[in-house]
């Protein structure tokens, strides 16, 4: 138990002290009092968050419940207060509201499942699929991952960073500590391997999908976050699974492996949990400089960032090498321990089904990850400057340090892969005659001699065939205005993906029940008579019901 | 000695290839060494970079060449173990070939010039979906041969009865396809077109020279290669000698060059149901290897 708190406060205190540090370069230039709010709530929600973990030590189960509850609606409050924090805009206020009603109705979820979980008339199934809904929406599995995206680019960098690194999987720590507590491992292991496999999937698969044509940096880094919540799903589901093959362990020495399958599965999981807050929090950091220092998040219209940006750009480009998933970085180490796992687990003939899917998915997701993010570091930090960057520089050395405090794990395994690339670099450099002698020149762009920058590809261009193919899922909205005259005009083209659960599943529910609601405002005439006409009424018809 | 043998023989895979695309267009065409004539002048020029790029394209050729030569360390040939194998070691396998992609799509992107912009979206539209792909193979192969890592996996052997081989034929038609579209080959993509706009790999690498162009040319053979003994190593069983293993792959290469010479490239919108087409005969041989289990 104090393995598993361990793990889940190295992510709370690490990347929670870096977005502090990020947060002084980050505030510079607001006034003295709005700075004051922000501590204030940032360290609201770095202690509430502790306080979750801590108080599952409490030992007696009712007051662990308690203070549970408490400091998980306290870690809603407080970080609500972070995202509507940065601005008063219509967006803003409509992603904190989102946020907290999310929170919300997964505290409504937990308190039901708390208070069932002390009848023992009530199945155990019920209890695991509240805490399952309850739970879901903080680590955000669809369909109720919805304010993650709206969330994170409406909160200051450094409280995403937070978010998304270390409060998200928080979901994760209730989800297995309070099944483990309120239900019996038999009984509960296969629905708990099977929902985590589906919701893992498609948290995987839809969140980097819908991440991929994302303009907006942080939005597309909170739909990644889904993603990166369903591979931790899926190590996880995959751990559950072998406790279904409990008879298994006696009969035909099949012990060791699906203990081997257990264990690299949950440690892969476990490592995910440590490496995505690593990296998203510096991803996120990495953002909130681009935000501070270009007053833009949206990548088409940046460009050309890492030579005015070198640090920034530097750092953003390797946490996204290592958040694509792809050897030698931390994160690839984790899918590793989960595809082995998988592997493993295919080679010996045990748990097929599930094996096969998670690595097809787990695959896939892998894909078009390393498209995203080539997508979003190249549309941002490479090639050349769409607008004027002459005013931009280098951010303050407080938001690089902070930056740099994430980026140690990187940092580590980078020293093998340096010195892989090493010969290769020496043989260029001191064997080849001519070696890197030449000045840099214009791009050869077919021999024409005045490329702008507006003849490269934007980042949405870049992700569009790779979208097109999925557009049966994503259905981007697209505003063309062309002309159909002979002589040619101005022209434009312009694609958005919206989140299609929020906007084909949940909108049309939420106006519905507020078109509900309408009817009781027939009752809200605001007329005193009709008031007391209605409670007379109401008095008479229980007279009448209590006589009979 | 067959990581020797691999690093030694790669591009002569390649010079196979044009030949026999020569010979079907009935020319007398550049010799099979006509790739090591190439690396060897392209070396010894001095590269120009363009000048909006950044340490992203000075590093990318290098890190390319690197993460594919330690791919093939890990591959088994005709039964001989290769330098490097652990459990799992095939997850790493496509994963650095998946590195050396993600830094020269990085590269591609970084000169800012629409080409090679245009080359590397395509390249990701289709190895995203690639990916897939060889993992449905590699779970057919874990299940089939209950063995876990690549050398354990890629040791066929001969089947008594046809109907046992078909789930092991599906796997190799999908990865001849997988094949062609990783390495940029005809019908996907067409390396010696003479227009920027139709091609992916070549577009995507315009503005590279010198040794930094050898590097991504050498890497291109290499993986040519690599793919081609994984197809061979997947059908042609242990028991044969190694050198026929060898040859098999060179075999390769005329192959490629018939299938190249008898189609026209495809439209880039109908490429990906091809790749369909290869996803539904991978899955296919996966679900009739666990319902045979």
């Amino acid at each position: 138990m104090i393995a598993i708190a361990i793990l889940f406060l190295v992510p709370i205190l690490l990347v929670g002290s870096a977005a502090l540090i990020h947060a002084t370069g980050y505030l510079h230039g607001d006034g003295k009092k709005r700075q004051g709010w922000f501590y204030f709530y940032m360290i609201g929600t770095l202690v509430s968050m502790c306080a979750v973990v801590g108080s599952t030590f409490l030992g007696d189960k009712v007051m662990t419940m308690l203070a549970f509850i408490l400091a998980w609606e306290s870690m809603g409050l407080f970080s609500s207060g972070l995202v509507g924090f940065e601005s008063e805009s219509k967006e803003s206020k409509k992603a904190t509201w989102i946020y907290l009603l999310s929170c919300h109705a997964g505290a409504v979820f937990l308190i039901l499942a708390g208070a069932f979980s002390f009848r023992p008339e009530v199945s155990q199934v019920v209890i695991f699929f509240l805490l399952l809904c309850g739970f879901g929406l903080k680590i955000g599995f669809p369909p109720f991952h919805v304010w993650l995206p709206e969330a994170h680019p409406a909160a200051p960098a450094p409280a995403s960073a937070v978010m998304s690194g270390a409060m998200i999987p928080l979901g994760f720590f209730g989800l297995v500590f309070w099944t483990g507590v309120t239900c019996e491992t038999k009984v509960i292991a296969p629905y708990f391997a099977w929902s985590m496999l589906i919701l893992g999937s498609l948290a995987a698969l839809g969140g980097i999908l819908f991440a991929l044509p994302q303009r907006n940096i942080k939005k597309l880094l909170a739909f990644s976050s889904v993603e990166n919540m369903g591979v931790i799903a899926l190590g996880l589901g995959l751990a559950a699974f072998t406790y279904t093959q409990g008879d298994l362990l006696t009969l035909d020495g099949k012990a060791s492996v699906v203990d081997g399958i257990f264990t690299l599965a949950a440690l892969g999981a476990a490592l995910h949990i440590v490496n995505h807050a690593f990296l998203k929090g510096g991803l996120f950091l990495g953002a909130g400089s681009v935000l501070r220092m270009t007053g833009t998040l949206d990548a088409d219209k940046l460009g050309g960032l890492m030579k005015k940006m070198p640090w920034t750009g530097t750092l953003f480009t390797l946490n996204a090498f290592g958040l694509a998933a792809l050897p030698p970085l931390p994160a690839f180490l984790s899918e590793l321990c989960i595809y082995i796992a998988a592997i493993y687990a295919l080679s010996q003939g045990v748990l097929v089904i599930p094996a096969a899917i998670i690595l097809i998915v787990m695959s896939l997701t892998g894909g078009i990850a390393a498209a995203t993010y080539a997508k979003i570091v190249s549309a941002t930090f490479l090639g050349e400057a769409r607008g004027d960057q002459s005013e931009i520089k280098e951010t303050p050395k407080s938001m690089i340090a902070a930056q740099l405090i994430l980026f140690i794990p990187v940092a580590i395994m980078l020293i093998p892969a340096l010195l892989m690339i090493a010969p290769l670099w020496l043989f260029r450099r001191f064997l080849c005659p001519r070696g890197n002698t030449k000045p840099r020149q214009l791009t050869w762009d077919c021999g024409y001699e005045a490329p702008t920058a507006r003849m490269a590809w934007t980042g949405t261009a870049f992700s569009q065939p790779l979208a097109d193919t999925f557009k049966a899922v994503l259905r981007p909205r697209t505003h063309v205005k062309s002309t159909k005259d002979i002589f040619p005009k101005e022209e434009a083209i312009a694609t958005e993906t919206d989140d299609i659960v929020l906007a084909r599943g949940w909108n049309p529910v939420f106006h519905l029940s507020a078109r509900a609601m309408q009817l009781f405002h027939l009752f809200q005439s605001g007329s005193l008579h009709f008031y007391v006409l209605v409670m007379i009424l109401a008095i008479a018809a229980l007279l009448i019901w209590g006589a009979f | 000695m067959n990581l020797l043998i691999t690093l030694l023989l790669a591009p002569l895979l390649i010079g196979l290839v044009n030949k026999t695309k020569a010979f079907f267009a009935g020319r007398k065409g550049a010799s099979v060494f006509q790739l090591y004539y190439d690396l060897l002048k392209l070396l010894k020029k001095s590269t120009v970079r363009s000048s909006s790029s950044t340490w992203v394209f000075d590093l990318a050729p290098i890190i390319s060449l690197t993460a594919i030569i330690a791919a093939s360390v890990m591959l088994p040939i005709g039964g001989m173990k290769p330098f490097v194998w652990f459990t799992g070691d095939a997850i790493v396998f496509f994963y650095l070939l998946g590195v050396a992609r993600f830094f020269t799509v990085l590269s591609a992107r970084d000169v800012a010039s629409a080409f090679p912009d245009m080359g590397s979206a395509r390249e990701v539209q289709f190895s995203a979906i690639v990916e897939a792909i060889v993992f449905a193979c590699l779970a057919f192969l874990a299940l089939m041969t209950g063995s876990s890592s690549l050398s354990g996996m890629l040791t066929a052997e001969w089947c008594e009865e046809l109907a046992a081989a078909v789930p092991l034929l599906l796997a190799a038609g999908a990865w001849g396809i997988v094949l062609l579209s990783e390495n940029c080959r005809v019908p996907f993509d067409d390396p010696e077109t003479h227009l920027e706009l139709t091609m992916i790999h070549e577009a995507m690498i315009l503005d590279n020279s010198g040794p930094d162009l050898a590097f991504i040319f050498y890497g291109a053979a290499l993986k040519l290669w690599l793919f081609a003994a994984f197809l061979v190593e997947l059908i042609l069983p242990s028991s044969v000698h190694c050198v026929w293993h060898f040859l098999a792959i060179l075999a390769c290469g005329p192959l490629i060059g018939a299938i190249e010479s008898s189609m026209a490239r495809m439209r880039f919108k109908r490429t990906p149901y091809i790749l369909g087409g290869a996803a539904a005969m991978a899955v296919l041989a996966l679900v009739m290897e666990i319902m045979t289990k």
